[in-house]
């Protein structure tokens, strides 16, 4: 057999492998999402809306594709760096930055009625998925941190919940030697454990930076005395001694099966304790998370807020029609109209706190409360690695290897390095 | 020459799926690497591997594969060795018991690491609940929660994983001992520990060397267990060297460092494999030059 014959059949295939990808005339535009939902209700929804988008769409088809809500990061890297993956990501807002920076996203400001939907949204979230003037994504929900209360205890014991860390800490003999701990939370080497310790250290009036974001500012007072708080909670027993090795399915296991009173999470808890847990909801209250008496400063005193946010990537050759996708799924469907408890967080669409509006949501008043006094982690690119450090020393402090002093010192180190790389 | 032109396919092969990498990952462990938009990588020569031989968490990352790796290997061994001897003398149904001896080599290292996650749970763990039943404890052991305790669980179920593979090579070493040695160590008088360490031992030199070899790259290079039973903690207690690459060239995407992280575990690896393959071709060379 001849070189040739061996080599054109191999071009021919080759040339057919090397078209666009781009659709045929008369055929649909193929937009791929891929959902990073993280509760059991959302992705229910998504995949119910997606299926109407398709039926009564010809000119667009959805792909769907569902993740898991711990490998955000990983996906966004790798799709980043080979340019190719999904055209919409339901995300951290806390990528916008980073992957924003990283030319990953696409700044929505490029669509001409995008000035129409920032409208339609509320004002506050925006700060958080915006990087050096350009939006990376559609705030959807907000997930501000407030503090899950096990009423059932509560009332057994007859004690009312704490607004201050000096209360909080007055209630903990009540329940010493009881087999209930005060307060549980995810303290393991993960990053829910900064989660834990940041609203605190907000409370308190600190913040993770300093004002020009050139030195970390969580070893200041403020963050000392969040440490010392938690800390004085673990040495007094009012805490379960393995929170120190928690994530967060752990920690939810323990308050869910009536171990805890407390513990600081959002309006995903309602959801996950009842769903994956049988929690009785009727023994759940959300309140805001426990302030010290006297404020420490130097800042105002804030709650941590998270928002996920819907993004189109940087490297999608289907912009136009993924915007369109956005915007049906997660603008104009009528679910974002109503607060529910089943899709992880509180709707950012100003429609949804119009007088009227229903929910089953509990204590949607704490959690709209704490929504509006929200500050989100710093928008910087390098936000991750700051959380892990944080989360490290939480975890030093908490297995008594170093003191909270050491342990945020050390951290804060680590993380000035980094911050002289930007 | 000809009898190297029928390697040179197989070294191809090896140069593309070994050297290559290697070779890239060193090129890349003296650059501080810039991964998107096409952005120039900046020469930084050794200083990546300056700051990882300074760092408090590197240092202490290599002292913690090297506690796991010690307090795991022997251990591991010496079950396994047991269970060989065992499996050994079983003549009936012997596959049978084999297939359910590797059940714990076969199963994937993130399950083993969930399963034995939730064993060794404060609350809801059934290590916990086993030992207060038996009155051995009076209160709950945050096992996962303590630094010592966590090191000690992390080895407890890597030498569940890794003992049937011991056992396994060991079996294999033992079937191909011949009777006659111990027939006739049996005629000279020798009792059966004298038989196990005058026969059976020395018979197994090369299989135990080669199950150390292998077991020590395994065990110095094991991710998935230890990160999903602990993260590497608690206070970084079972932090091992390959979850320091992981945080480095993945979480803080400083893929040169990462890269240089990853060059000095494969240098102890690969000195500690020559130093092993040293001592145990060192009879068979005596002879070799002998002749």
């Amino acid at each position: 057999m001849s070189l040739k014959k061996i080599l054109l059949p191999l071009l021919i295939i080759l040339a057919g492998c090397g078209g666009e990808d781009g659709p045929r005339p008369n055929e649909p535009t193929t937009v791929v999402l891929w959902e990073f939902g993280g509760v059991p209700g959302l992705r229910d929804w998504v995949q119910q809306a997606v299926e109407e988008f398709n039926t009564s769409r010809s000119d667009i088809q959805i792909e769907l594709e569902f993740r898991d809500w711990a490998t955000q990061r990983e996906s966004l890297i790798s799709t980043t760096i080979v340019g190719d993956g999904p055209d919409v990501v339901r995300v951290h807002h806390k990528y916008s930055v980073e992957f924003g920076e990283l030319g990953g996203l696409y700044p929505l400001d490029n669509f001409p009625d995008f000035p129409q939907v920032k409208e339609r949204v509320l004002d506050n979230v925006w700060e958080l998925v915006e990087y050096e003037g350009k939006h990376y994504g559609l705030p959807v929900t907000m997930l501000p941190f407030v503090l899950a209360v096990n009423t059932d205890i509560m009332a057994k014991k007859g004690l009312d919940t704490p607004q201050t860390w000096e209360e909080m800490l007055a209630l903990g003999p009540e329940f010493a030697g009881s087999g209930v701990d005060l307060f549980t939370m995810p303290g393991g080497v993960n990053l829910d454990t900064a989660y834990r310790f940041l609203p605190l250290l907000y409370k308190a009036g600190g913040r993770v930076f300093n004002e020009d974001w050139t030195k970390a500012a969580f070893n200041g007072p403020a963050g000392l005395a969040a440490l010392e708080f938690l800390m004085a909670m673990k040495n007094q027993g009012y805490m379960p001694p393995g929170s120190a090795a928690y994530a967060f399915d752990e920690n939810a296991a323990h308050w869910a099966t009536g171990r805890a009173a407390f513990s600081i999470e959002g309006p995903w808890w309602q959801d996950i304790v009842h769903g994956n847990y049988e929690f009785d909801l009727k023994n759940l209250a959300l309140a805001q998370v426990p302030r010290p008496a006297e404020h420490i400063g130097p800042h105002e005193s804030r709650t941590l807020l998270d928002v996920i946010m819907v993004s189109i990537t940087g490297y999608s050759k289907v912009p136009n029609e993924a915007w369109e996708v956005i915007k049906a799924l997660d603008l104009d469907h009528e679910v974002w109209r109503n607060p529910n408890p089943t899709m992880g967080g509180i709707p950012t669409l100003k429609a949804a706190y119009a007088e009227g509006v229903q929910s089953d949501y509990i204590n949607l008043d704490q959690l709209a409360e704490a929504g509006a006094n929200g500050l989100g982690w710093p928008g910087h690119p390098a936000v991750t690695q700051v959380q892990r450090y944080i989360a490290d020393a939480v975890n030093m402090a908490l297995t008594g290897t170093m003191s909270p002093k050491e342990a945020l010192d050390f951290a804060a180190e680590e993380v000035n390095e980094v911050l002289l790389d930007y | 020459m000809t009898p190297y032109y029928f390697l040179l396919p197989a070294m191809l092969v090896l140069a593309v799926i070994i050297l290559y990498p290697v070779v890239s990952n060193l090129i890349m462990s003296v650059y501080k690497v810039k991964l998107f938009r096409g952005a120039g990588d900046e020469f930084i020569g050794m200083t990546n591997y300056a700051k990882l031989l300074g760092s408090r968490t590197f240092v202490n990352s290599i002292w913690s594969s090297v506690r796991f790796t010690v307090y795991s290997l022997p251990v591991a061994f010496v079950l396994g060795l047991g269970m060989a001897l065992i499996f050994n003398e079983i003549k009936k149904y012997r596959p049978v018991f084999t297939g359910f001896l590797l059940v714990p080599w076969a199963i994937a290292p993130v399950v083993t690491g969930y399963m034995w996650r939730w064993l060794f749970h404060d609350t809801f763990g059934l290590v916990n609940y086993a030992l207060l039943s038996l009155g051995i404890i009076d209160a709950n052991i945050p096992w996962l929660a303590q630094p010592d305790t966590a090191v000690g669980a992390v080895v407890v179920a890597n030498v569940w994983r890794f003992m049937p593979y011991i056992t396994i090579m060991l079996l294999a070493g033992l079937q191909g001992v011949s009777t006659e040695l111990y027939e006739a160590a049996h005629v000279d008088g020798a009792n059966i520990f004298e038989r196990f360490f005058h026969v059976t031992l020395p018979q197994l030199k090369h299989v135990i060397g080669v199950v150390f070899l292998f077991a020590t790259i395994w065990m110095v290079n094991d991710f998935a267990l230890i990160f999903i039973m602990t993260e590497g903690g608690p206070a970084k207690a079972t932090q091992v060297v390959p979850i320091t690459v992981y945080r480095i060239a993945f979480e803080h995407l400083r893929l040169g460092k990462g890269a240089a992280a990853a060059l000095i575990l494969l240098l102890f690896l690969l000195s500690m494999s020559m130093l092993f393959i040293r001592v145990l071709f060192r009879e068979q060379r005596k002879k070799a030059d002998a002749s």
